[in-house]
């Protein structure tokens, strides 16, 4: 079965600096933000599909925790190993839906969206913050109505982002340019 | 748009935790994470914070650096700090109004975490101040080592890590390029809704993306010209050493460890 295909596949020179320049705009969009005041958003995640599109699951999380260690680092906030957690969930359930799949098709991508905002962004993140911080009883209730309603928000955003950059076919190109060598 | 957060924010000097081996400022940054979740009462706080303190004072970088390390953050910290304080689960209630409820407990949980974050932060912002982010990625690789018996890709996972370090500030300035470029052409970032914001990240998302990959067939070129081959075994430019004072720092986290635990359980 083409989604359960992925295991631990040997990079191409080409390939590992592919992976190496992924990572590196990583860390380098999480600098930016976009969205009006109330709702500001980062597109990191669209590096994190990519990842999970091109190089699968097994890669995909390898490089996930180092990039949270650098990102925590070079951010300047205080690092937690849960949200190194989250970051490999989210790639792995990108890396299962997407990876080597030249087209995919917009339920695809709506399941795998969901999942990794119900499961990473609801769920383990605010459970991460409410260990970090200590929170308890009411104010870890409001933590998770205020999360769950931005992430209700951000989902159909995400969700377009995620298709129209996936079959992107000038991406496609030339990502068959790298692994063909 | 941009952030104000600094990327590599190495402040080259020659002080004693500069001097410090990398791979020993990463393991103790880490286990000071660890460390003070053993903190539950004042007594265990001022402790960390005189000892936080001591450390960013043998870094021979002023005080001025850590609180610009802070400022950023101060939005994320003052909002958990809130939180904190007005939706506390019990205690004696100061102050109430509507579903907000000031109690003492809240308030001392309030002043906890924020103690806590900004001793985090501080300490974090010494690992990155003292530490080249190239040597931070050599430490990673050392630490990794033991990884190899299975079969782990160490040294893949590394070099990846460096060509990620290295092309950080070139990528910087191609998104601020890219960016530029499509305001001149009358794409407006900063007006309209949320959808039509988000159609317009996507003229800087591709040219972002197809010119990362083209830097990535080159330097794949380049390193194969260069005779770069997979699973050969490699010679170091920079090599790591450890020393006495890294052996040294460990003793004295160890021994903070000790006094953090007595504090907790028998005071």
């Amino acid at each position: 079965m083409k989604t359960l295909s992925w295991g631990y596949p040997k990079l191409s020179v080409k390939s590992m600096a592919l992976l190496g320049l992924l990572t590196a705009l990583q860390l380098v969009l999480s600098r930016f933000s976009f969205g009006p005041d109330f709702l500001k958003f980062s597109v990191t995640f669209i590096v994190v599909v990519l990842i999970g599109k091109w190089f699968g699951p097994v890669w995909g999380s390898i490089m996930a925790v180092f990039t949270d260690y650098i990102n925590t680092l070079l951010s300047g906030y205080p690092y937690f190993i849960g949200f190194a957690l989250s970051a490999i969930t989210g790639v792995f359930i990108y890396g299962i839906f997407f990876y080597n799949r030249p087209k995919i098709n917009l339920v695809r991508v709506i399941i795998a969206v969901s999942l990794v905002l119900i499961i990473v962004n609801i769920f383990m993140n605010t459970t991460w913050v409410i260990i970090t911080y200590n929170y308890h009883g009411m104010a870890a209730i409001k933590l998770i109505e205020l999360r769950a309603i931005k992430q209700l928000i951000m989902a159909p955003l995400q969700i377009i982002l995620t298709y129209l950059i996936l079959n992107n076919q000038a991406l496609e190109r030339l990502r068959l340019n790298i692994l063909t060598y | 748009m941009m952030n104000k957060l600094i990327v590599g924010r190495f402040v080259p000097k020659d002080s004693f935790v500069h001097r410090m081996d990398a791979r020993a400022k990463v393991l103790l940054s880490i286990a000071y994470i660890f460390i003070i979740f053993e903190v539950t009462n004042w007594l265990g706080y001022l402790i960390m914070g005189l000892f936080t303190i001591a450390v960013t004072s043998l870094t021979k970088v002023s005080l001025k650096t850590y609180i610009q390390g802070i400022k950023p953050l101060i939005w994320l910290i003052t909002f958990t700090v809130f939180i904190q304080m007005f939706f506390a689960p019990s205690g004696h209630v100061l102050w109430n109004y509507w579903i907000f409820k000031v109690t003492d407990i809240g308030l001392l949980n309030a002043v906890y975490v924020l103690v806590r974050f900004i001793l985090i932060i501080m300490m974090s912002t010494v690992l990155t101040l003292t530490t080249s982010p190239l040597a931070i990625a050599d430490a990673l690789e050392y630490l990794m080592k033991p990884l190899l018996k299975i079969k782990f890709p160490v040294y893949e996972v590394s070099l990846m890590l460096s060509i990620a370090l290295r092309f950080v500030p070139t990528l910087m300035d191609e998104t601020e390029r890219i960016m530029n470029a499509q305001r001149a052409r009358g794409v407006d970032f900063a007006n309209g809704g949320i959808i039509k914001r988000v159609k317009a990240l996507v003229p800087i998302l591709i040219p972002l993306f197809t010119n990362a990959m083209k830097r990535a067939i080159e330097l794949g070129d380049a390193m194969e010209a260069r005779g770069y081959q997979i699973d050969k075994p490699r010679s170091r430019y920079r090599i790591l050493v450890w020393h006495r004072r890294d052996t040294m720092a460990c003793l004295v986290f160890g021994l903070l460890l000790i006094i953090l635990i007595i504090i907790k359980h028998f005071i």
